[in-house]
């Protein structure tokens, strides 16, 4: 038995750390639980190999990815310089229906996904709060825009956030340090988009680099960005934000934070008098020893899965269908972002213009359909990420060509390419769900997760309007469309797992209320995507880290006030 | 040619990879890979024909070819492997072997065309990572790419005789 917490935590990724963060800040003693390993910036940290320095240029052997990552190795950021940060899925399994394919991609380390992020940060607004109240799907928010909004700045000032200030209804402003701008070309996509189709702005990206460097994140020990373009390497500059640059060195300013990595957590346990969590078993990811952590209150940020799976294999006698889950939506509503729906074109035009430096950021056109009833035969919305950029040397590579002349032509840059992506809106459907596999256990002895997801027909109709509005700009521009298409990924590659842990006002029809807190057992609280009463189309983690705030802040109020 | 790369290489021509597994006793396929010379030399071949020395250096200058070997051996998977070899061995491309630089580049550029013409996969994987062992080398990196590890900078707006300044 491990006691004296006020706060266990569990996880020490995008949301734990925040929780660390704010808690020790306010004067509780955490122990943060990680079930990975820990992280050495000096060795874990690729970010200084040359591109010809990495082993196989940068290939993962071919039987390797196929034996012990099958689901990982399908993300393009899987490679020779980042291979030790993502799960060996050989390690990890999950199931799913043979017919309804769910891609779990993800890293345990301590920092979790913070440190293999894309770095987009965008607020979610009125719009999406309001969106589940007005079509009638899912359940309401039980918080509006003006609620979280003090918590999305201080949640940028304190992560550095770049950007511009746009004054979309859609997409609320924020503290944001300086942009990291749109190049010559796509700043002229900009102008022309802007022109040719009314309500519809593409803007440089919002992302957690440094672009600049304020007091906090200097205390910090971090550094701007050098335009290397390697995040996904880790930064040995601490110049984007993760848990391991930002969140996890403040909390341990306060000499408040025990960090334990291996430490699996098994499931929440409650005292049987009061029915209020005590704590959590714990089993050693190495030498498999079980131990249990009791704290004044729990907090669970392992990712919407895995604390839908802690909470499911929590059940007891009084809650024999699991934990906190009294109105049975835990585990439930399991979304993701439309993903993987891509348009390629070749720009014509300045030739004579290139840039410098390797820009981690690119173009955001955000949502622009359904803000007003568009009569459409879909409901919500989605946005575009992308770039464009001259192609270089690898052009070559895919189509004929061969001798003197043809690798004299591949030395300068090639010609310019847009490629945009769309991130659309999934609806939270209860059917979408992860239940416990009850024949199947992992090596630590937890039955494993079965992951029962798929599309709606919203997201099919969604998924074709994404493509055509794509192509629909580029050809209105008289860019060349080179690549086009129209069906999503399989569910889960957009990384964005939410939904399974709702927030909402009715303790009937949600697991947590508008505070992240447990309707069922008031001193258990989760701050992960499992949170999410919605997915909205923005990239979600900005909103992990602001609920995350937010609650820990209410939290230590309560806690005060003898509440909890 | 020794007796276990001739071997590899009748199976291969017999029925490739699927073959091997038929010969009771074999065990050389799970043995680290080591490239024959001849094999090699045949590689090297194929690397100075499709980027020949120029006004700037070639295929052959970097050692294309050896990094192509080094990943059939350590990237591969068995049948990749196989069929990487298999392409290698095929009459077409061992014949540039004994033709003057013109005639090979010539022949080759036709089975180039040819094999994009019929979508040959195992071609374009070859042709990629010979491309991938020039271009992406130390050398083509540092001298005509210009590459740098740290930007420290980004200018979205460069004229490009500036940028080559």
């Amino acid at each position: 038995m491990s006691g004296d917490f006020d706060a266990i935590i569990v996880g020490s990724g995008m949301s734990g750390g925040w929780v660390a963060k704010e808690l020790t800040e306010r004067g509780l003693k955490v122990v943060v639980l990680e079930r990975g390993r820990n992280i050495d910036p000096t060795t874990d940290y690729r970010d200084f190999d040359n591109p010809w320095e990495l082993e196989n240029g940068n290939k993962i052997p071919q039987e390797e990815a196929e034996r012990d990552y099958a689901i990982q190795s399908q993300w393009g950021g899987f490679n020779t310089a980042t291979k030790h940060l993502w799960v060996k899925d050989s390690e990890h399994p999950y199931t799913t229906p043979k017919d309804k394919p769910f891609l779990w991609i993800r890293g345990y380390h301590v920092g979790g996904r913070s440190l293999m992020w894309a770095r987009q940060s965008y607020r979610l607004s009125d719009i999406d709060f309001e969106a589940n109240k007005k079509d009638g799907h899912g359940v309401d928010w039980p918080i509006r825009y003006a609620d979280l909004a003090p918590w999305y700045d201080h949640v940028e000032t304190f992560a550095g956030i770049s950007g511009t200030k746009e004054g979309l209804p859609q997409l609320p402003d924020g503290q944001f340090l300086k942009p990291m701008g749109l190049n010559c070309v796509e700043q002229d996509f900009a102008n022309r988009v802007a022109q040719a189709f009314d309500g519809r702005k593409v803007i440089p990206g919002r992302n957690a680099n440094l672009s600049e460097v304020t007091k906090i994140q200097e205390s910090l020990g971090r550094g701007a960005c050098q335009f290397r373009n390697y995040c996904a390497r880790g930064c040995s500059f601490g110049a984007y934000f993760s848990s391991v640059s930002a969140t996890l060195p403040a909390a341990k300013q306060t000499g408040l934070m025990t960090l334990v990595p291996n430490a699996v957590v098994m499931k929440v346990i409650t005292d049987p008098k009061t029915g209020r969590a005590a704590g959590v078993q714990v089993v050693d990811s190495v030498t498999k020893k079980p131990t249990t952590y009791t704290a004044r209150m729990v907090f669970l940020n392992a990712s919407a899965i895995t604390s839908a799976q802690i909470l499911l294999n929590s059940a007891n006698e009084a809650a024999p269908r699991g934990l906190a889950n009294s109105s049975d939506q835990l585990g439930r509503n399991l979304m993701d972002h439309l993903f993987g729906i891509s348009t390629a074109a070749e720009v014509s035009g300045f030739e004579d213009r290139t840039t410098f430096g390797r820009r981690p950021n690119g173009l955001y056109i955000p949502r622009f359909r359904n803000l007003d009833d568009e009569g459409l035969d879909f409901v919500r919305g989605y946005g575009y990420q992308g770039s464009i950029s001259r192609k270089d040397w690898e052009r070559g590579s895919n189509r004929p060509g061969i001798g003197g002349e043809w690798k004299d032509s591949l030395a300068g840059p090639g010609g310019w390419q847009l490629g945009i992506s769309g991130f659309g809106e999934m609806l939270p459907y209860a059917h979408n769900r992860v239940t416990l596999n009850p024949a199947k256990k992992d090596a630590w002895g937890m039955p494993i997760p079965h992951i029962e997801c798929e599309h709606g027909e919203n997201e099919r109709k969604m998924a074709e309007k994404i493509s055509a509005d794509a192509r629909e700009m580029c050809e209105k521009l008289g860019y060349k469309v080179v690549h086009s298409n129209a069906e999503a990924a399989e569910p889960g590659k957009g990384i964005h797992e939410m939904g399974t842990v709702r927030m909402g006002r009715d303790p009937k029809t949600s697991v947590l209320n508008a505070w992240n807190q447990s309707h069922d057992i008031p001193n258990l609280f989760c701050t992960d995507g499992g949170a999410m009463t919605s997915s909205a189309c923005q990239n979600p983690s900005l909103t992990y880290m602001a609920l995350s705030a937010r609650a820990s802040a209410h939290a230590v109020e309560l806690l005060q006030e003898g509440k909890i | 040619m020794d007796r276990r790369d001739f071997l590899k290489e009748a199976i291969l021509l017999v029925g490739g990879a699927a073959a091997l597994t038929a010969l009771p006793g074999c065990s050389w396929q799970d043995a680290p890979y080591s490239m024959a010379a001849d094999v090699k030399k045949r590689l090297e071949r194929i690397g100075e024909i499709m980027i020949p020395r120029t006004k700037t250096f070639g295929a052959s200058d970097v050692d294309a070819a050896g990094f192509v070997e080094k990943l059939i051996a350590n990237w591969a998977s068995k049948e990749t492997r196989g069929k990487l070899l298999s392409l290698i061995g095929n009459p077409h491309l061992v014949a540039l072997e004994k033709m003057d630089d013109a005639k090979a580049t010539a022949a080759l550029s036709e089975f180039d065309a040819a094999a994009y013409g019929k979508d040959n996969k195992d071609w374009k994987m070859l042709k990629e990572l010979m491309m991938l062992g020039y271009f992406g080398s130390e050398r083509y990196q540092t001298e005509i790419a210009k590459f740098e590890l740290v930007p420290g900078r980004y200018d979205p707006c460069v004229k490009l005789e500036e940028e080559a300044a």
